[in-house]
């Protein structure tokens, strides 16, 4: 039987809250849109990205993780704390390897892209990013 | 009785000559073809549901595909020149033998990409099924 977008949203969120990544961040793990806003929290943020509908279902699920900047001059200037960027990273580097443990029922699990940081403009919050790739053959 | 068929070493030649090329046309037709229909899926995302705002249609557009042969391009399908730009960039990485390269020419595409939206993952997730499933049937 295929899984539909939410299963497949639902099966990750559970599966990260059980991470070592969730374990080391300040906020929660969310599905997206559900973060509340105006968080100042380390949220992670899971979402549904691509999913075919073949036999051998594949789709990408991405992993945001919101991290907030180490200080704000009073000129505006946001600095980025390198050293909490570089943990978060690591941590979301080595989903995929907890992920295939959390999640058996699927056939892959994987890195789609390299882990990267990025700065969102409109909350002024840093974010590390990455997207899994998944398989799941159905039944 | 007996009956011989002589194929002299310039016959022979040509016949590999032209068995090579049939061969080196079917494989940039086979990849050409997977291209198209990736980019397709691409290209009709945003209407198929809004994975993201396609309000311009500057990312939509740049969204295309090259067949490259020994670095040169044989085939292509862009809208947009951005798209073409980016897929020149790949020539480095294609240079022996054959390579299908989709590319989002956007300069925005990376920062739509990271925030979990799917640009050009599923194209990726098609081509990658039709690639892995032509060559099973030509091995």
């Amino acid at each position: 039987m295929r899984k539909t977008w939410s299963t497949i949203e639902g099966d990750f969120y559970n599966a990260i809250k059980q991470t070592e990544l969730a374990k080391a961040i300040s906020g929660d793990v969310y599905k997206f849109g559900i973060r509340p806003k105006g968080s100042k929290k380390e949220d992670t943020v899971v979402k549904v990205s691509a999913l075919d509908a073949k036999q051998l279902q594949s789709g990408t699920v991405s992993v945001i993780t919101y991290l907030q900047p180490l200080t704000k001059a009073d000129d505006g200037w946001v600095v980025p704390d390198k050293e909490r960027i570089a943990e978060i990273e690591a941590l979301t580097d080595s989903l995929p390897e907890e992920l295939m443990r959390l999640m058996p029922d699927y056939d892959g699990i994987k890195l789609f892209d390299g882990v990267g940081n990025y700065y969102e403009d409109d909350t002024e919050e840093y974010f590390v990013s990455v997207k899994i790739k998944f398989d799941y053959l159905t039944t | 009785m007996r009956a011989e068929f002589e194929l002299d070493k310039k016959s022979l030649e040509n016949v590999l000559k032209n068995f090579k090329e049939r061969t080196e046309q079917s494989v940039v037709a086979q990849l050409a073809e997977i291209g198209k229909r990736s980019v397709e899926i691409a290209r009709k995302l945003p209407d198929q549901g809004g994975t993201y705002h396609n309000r311009t249609g500057k990312l939509h557009n740049s969204i295309g595909y090259a067949v490259f042969k020994d670095g040169n391009v044989v085939a292509e399908d862009f809208i947009d020149p951005s798209g073409r730009e980016a897929a020149m960039k790949k020539r480095d990485g294609s240079k022996g033998g054959f390579a299908l390269v989709i590319v989002a020419g956007a300069e925005y595409a990376m920062d739509v990409h990271v925030r979990g939206y799917d640009v050009i993952d599923s194209a990726i997730i098609n081509a990658e099924k039709e690639f892995q499933e032509w060559l099973s049937q030509n091995r």
